[in-house]
């Protein structure tokens, strides 16, 4: 099986969270009655002409330069021709001669770098909903604002697959251009899969569209190496024809889309009803300017201040949650930020969507004073994971929360002489341990717990009294 | 009545007229004399009458413009709510608009009072007139001719004075040839000078609106107010102010020879001696393209024309049909099929096909690099020489509605003088200037460099004086 | 020109036609190649026509704007049900 080589391409759609349409004032929202945010140009009647906004020529370029593309110095725009209910103009403005970005590229974990062969932006279709009869067309979508991100085929792997869209997910929200949600449609993906032996020309390739999902993503892909592999060892090589293919999930395989490949001559031409666009180099500089530090540069910090990866990869993921994090770290200690952060908070955030939204009661200011309480062993780590609950959910400070005595705390000196106090007051149980009996060495953790109205570590307690026994 | 628009400004703003009262003579007028020429295919006079009061209105409190009260009329390719917007198409028959072209808002906003949508080849296909949904319209001057096309029936309200001014489009001609076929002024601007949102799209890189009048002076009037950058166009912009002194004028002798008939060779012969009354120099021009601007025009502005049609498919708005069909396409062929006249099928296949495959290359980029071809032929041989260009608007007075022209190059030769200015973007404007033999009129071209729009419209005010041609009232 | 070519035109352009009208359009389309056909024989430059460039200051600010009513974007439509465009897939 290994002998053939799995060569994978990506064309992602991202919708941006602009607040009108790509070339018309509507209004860029999910959701809504059917048919609320359209106006005559938007909806393709006679006589109307395309508004390009101006927003969406930043946030593309933006995006480009989070991606280490080129800009070029002009980009112009170009109708795609096909007729489909969604489509009310027939033809879809989009970029294919001069687009917006090009050249860049996305570095995986292991330093391969994916290229990225350009970004073109263009218009969202409307929204179909089918039932047996009829087609039912909303038109809100229709005409919102895409960015095509188009890759060369240079994943190998399934696990490069999901790596390549979860970093770009990771990547266009940090930069606040899309929120990237799969499921909810404002990023879908076409995968390109073909296999080849090592040395030889690639293979035939096959497209599966609109995929929105990562999980079938890596199924898909998996499927299609497979039934490509089959077919060329079983001597039926010319089977794999270049073709779009649609996955299923209930089946988890792939099935043809028998489209007409014939008829689908789009006669790409110059759009006339657009100025070629001088992309301004200070225009371009400012947006560099504003880039905000993009994930890969945040986990190298994290990873520096001695965080593992799974973790550093979960608070890089939504750019309100490395935010906060990179605040909060300047107040505090950054191991133990993290771990309140991915624990309790994230435990207290039940959805993606809070987490995203990271909206805490807790200031950054206050969470790192809390934290740095724990390090210098102030608290303990048991103390700090019971209040913070506390504070989240009535939004006072850690102060209100914890004694003078807390704040003041007990050194580990201090324990140490109360563990032998306890080792001394209860014999019995010191005996019971030694006989095997585990539970006996609570009740001597349980007395120290007393002592210091269960502000010991018991963690730290446990091992001392283990030690003294010993 | 007078005859232009400062005169008959300057009567309603002394108040020897009311607006109402002569819009209402210009409704009386439209019932008389349209049934002659269909030059109107929609009146609406409460939204016409509603218009001239509140003109009167502004009159009465002050501060009006030049065309506050003054009826006018638009080609029905020109959206307005107040009145259908069909393109004299079948397809478009009961669409209702929903918004206004920013002319059509301009000219609200000046108190201009709307009196009708004029007809017109159906979706502006064709030089003739004939082809329009809602039936064929005729000239004035001799009812078994054209008006000529697609602005036909612009040009024959004005010249049956069923209106004061109109607006036209001119993708290929479109403006020019009906007011030379029907004696009144046509003006097709610098491409990008007037908006053109709320114009219904036959070839977007062609095409401009612009002012069909009596005289040019009243053509000056109307453009400066049409013109100017707009939101909602983003290929408008503001044409500079421009002058010329002294104008050198290039004429390409050899070309109008070899195409103009004998009676407007007499006519273009005056214009000729009226450039030496006005002592303006006359040079010879020649250009290497002229028998392939309606090739390059065929191509190019087909391609956009298919294109551009592509949204009638009767699903979002439009003729659906009432047949059974299997499917999606099968609805949009059919309602389509069942909408759109021949020639409409007919450039839509050629557009397209112009763009299938190999053609793309073949024709479509090499068309598109002849046409920049030809932008630097016209600057460094034609525009190094002069600054306007006479011609002949047309090789011909109108021609009878029962003519059949043989071959795709005569029919081609209708628009030769008139394409240029599309293919490059150029200000060019038909003045009336003589008659032929039996008595049709015969106009006259003036076209200049782009962004010269008010250059040009002063030299053509000055060979206006000495036409040989009155307008009829 | 073969009229399968047409045929797949008629795709493209979203019309049908009958078996004389397709004979009639097939000729009307070798016609007009032939006319334009010319072009193909002059030598020509390596520009293409290209439109005027515009600055990004003059593009659309971002900012949002009334749409039409649900009415208004239904009211050119043959069908509507729900605020939906109505669409039988075959009849």
């Amino acid at each position: 099986m290994s002998k053939y080589n799995l060569v994978v391409g990506f064309e992602t759609h991202v919708e941006l969270n602009t607040k009108t349409k790509i070339f018309c004032s509507c209004a860029n929202e999910f959701g809504g009655e059917p048919n609320t945010h359209c106006c005559p140009i938007c909806l393709g009647e006679p006589g109307t002409l395309p508004q390009l906004n101006k927003e969406v020529v930043r946030y593309a370029i933006k995006a480009g330069l989070s991606l280490n593309c080129k800009i070029p110095q002009i980009m112009s725009m170009d109708r795609k021709h096909y007729f489909y209910p969604d489509l009310g103009k027939s033809y879809q403005t989009t970029q294919s001669a001069r687009p917006i970005c090009l050249e860049g590229f996305l570095t995986l974990d292991s330093g391969k770098k994916i290229r990225i062969n350009h970004i073109h932006i263009e218009e969202d279709a409307s929204k179909l909903i089918h039932d047996a009869q009829n087609i039912y067309i909303d038109n809100n979508r229709g005409s919102t604002p895409l960015i095509e991100i188009v890759t060369e085929p240079d994943i190998a792997s399934v696990e490069e697959a999901r790596e390549y869209i979860e970093k770009l997910q990771a990547i266009l929200r940090h930069i606040g251009v899309s929120d990237c949600k799969m499921q909810e449609g404002s990023m879908r993906c076409d995968v390109n899969i073909s296999v080849n032996k090592e040395g030889e020309p690639l293979g035939t390739r096959t497209e599966i569209k609109n995929m929105n999902s990562i999980s079938f993503i890596e199924k898909a892909i998996s499927y299609e190496y497979d039934r490509h592999v089959d077919l060329i060892e079983s001597g039926q090589k010319n089977q794999i024809i270049q073709e779009t293919r649609r996955y299923d999930e209930k089946t988890d395989s792939t099935e043809s889309m028998r489209e007409k490949e014939d008829a689908q001559d789009y006669r790409y031409f110059p759009d006339p009803d657009f100025l070629v666009l001088r992309l301004d180099s200070k225009f371009v500089e400012n947006i560099k300017k504003t880039l905000p530090k993009l994930p890969a540069e945040i986990k190298s910090e994290l990873i520096q201040d001695g965080i593992d990866e799974k973790a550093a990869d979960l608070l890089v993921k939504y750019k309100n949650v490395s935010d906060y994090y990179l605040s909060a770290k300047t107040f505090g200690d950054s191991k133990i930020l993290a771990t309140y952060i991915l624990g309790e908070i994230f435990r207290f955030l039940e959805t993606e969507e809070e987490k995203e939204q990271f909206n805490i009661k807790i200031s950054a200011n206050d969470l790192g004073a809390l934290s740095l309480l724990q390090k210098n062993n102030k608290i303990t780590a048991h103390i700090a994971y019971s209040i913070i609950p506390k504070m989240l959910k009535d939004g006072n400070p850690h102060t209100a929360y914890l004694t003078k005595e807390d704040l003041e705390g007990f050194d580990n000196t201090e324990i140490d002489k109360l563990c032998q106090e306890g080792i001394a007051a209860m014999p019995k149980a010191v005996e019971d341990y030694k006989s095997g009996k585990e539970k006996a060495l609570k009740a001597i953790v349980g007395y120290v717990m007393r002592a210091t109205k269960g502000k010991a570590d018991p963690v730290y307690t446990e091992n001392k009294i283990l030690e003294l026994i010993r | 009545m007078p005859n232009n628009l400062i005169s008959l400004a300057t009567q309603l703003q002394r108040k020897e007229i009311s607006s109402v009262e002569l819009t209402t003579e210009y409704l009386k007028k439209i019932k008389k004399l349209n049934k002659k020429t269909n030059a109107y295919v929609f009146t609406n006079e409460e939204v016409s009458l509603s218009q001239a009061k509140k003109a009167d209105q502004i009159i009465a409190k002050g501060a009006p413009s030049v065309l506050t009260g003054i009826p006018m009329s638009l080609k029905d390719s020109i959206m307005t709510i107040d009145m259908p917007t069909t393109a004299c198409s079948k397809m478009l028959a009961k669409y209702i608009p929903t918004y206004n072209s920013t002319v059509y808002t301009k000219l609200l906003n000046n108190g201009a009072v709307l009196l009708g949508k004029t007809n017109m080849d159906e979706f502006s296909m064709g030089s003739s007139c004939l082809n329009g949904f809602f039936g064929e319209a005729s000239n004035p001057y001799d009812t078994n001719r054209v008006t000529g096309g697609s602005s036909g029936g612009s040009a024959a309200s004005i010249a049956q004075d069923t209106c004061v001014y109109s607006l036209g489009t001119d993708a290929g001609g479109s403006i020019r040839q009906p007011a030379s076929y029907c004696g009144i002024v046509g003006f097709k601007p610098t491409y990008g000078a007037v908006s053109r949102n709320g114009l219904i799209a036959l070839a977007s890189s062609f095409e401009q609106i612009g002012p069909m009048a009596k005289n040019v002076g009243d053509t000056k009037i109307i453009f400066n107010v049409i013109k100017g950058k707009d939101e909602f166009d983003q290929t408008a912009f503001e044409i500079p102010r421009t002058t010329r002194q002294n104008p050198i004028i290039g004429i390409d002798e050899d070309h109008v020879e070899k195409t103009a008939d004998k009676d407007t060779l007499a006519v273009f012969e005056k214009a000729i001696k009226a450039c030496s009354k006005l002592g303006y120099k006359t040079v010879k021009i020649k250009s290497k393209y002229n028998d392939i601007y309606a090739k390059l025009y065929y191509i190019l502005a087909y391609a956009e024309i298919a294109s551009n049609m592509g949204r009638y498919t009767g699903i979002d708005f439009g003729y659906s049909t009432k047949s059974k069909y299997i499917d999606t396409n099968d609805f949009i062929k059919k309602s389509r099929s069942e909408a759109f006249s021949n020639e409409v099928k007919t450039r839509i296949m050629f557009g397209n096909h112009m763009l299938t495959g190999e053609n793309m290359e073949k024709f479509y980029y090499k068309a598109l690099k002849m046409r920049n071809d030809l932008v630097e032929d016209y600057y460094l041989n034609v525009f190094s020489k002069c600054d306007f260009i006479l011609s002949p608007t047309t090789p011909t007075a109108a021609f009878r509605k029962d003519y059949k022209h043989e071959s795709i190059q005569e029919s081609a030769l209708t628009n030769i003088f008139a394409l240029p200015a599309n293919l490059i973007g150029l200000p060019s404007i038909s003045i009336p200037f003589g008659v032929s033999s039996d008595n049709m009129p015969i106009g006259m071209l003036l076209t200049g460099k782009r962004n010269f729009d008010n250059a040009l419209l002063s030299v053509a005010e000055n060979f206006e004086k000495h036409s040989g041609y009155k307008v009829l009232n | 020109m073969k009229k399968h070519t047409t045929i797949l035109l008629s795709e493209l352009s979203g019309l049908e036609f009958s078996k004389d009208e397709l004979d009639e359009i097939t000729k009307k389309l070798e016609d007009m190649e032939t006319y334009v056909s010319d072009i193909c024989n002059i030598k020509s430059g390596n520009e293409i026509y290209d439109f005027d460039m515009a600055n990004i200051d003059e593009l659309r600010e971002d900012i949002v704007k009334d749409s039409l009513s649900q009415e208004d974007v239904l009211k050119n439509a043959a069908k509507s049900k729900n605020g939906y465009i109505q669409f039988a897939r075959r009849k």
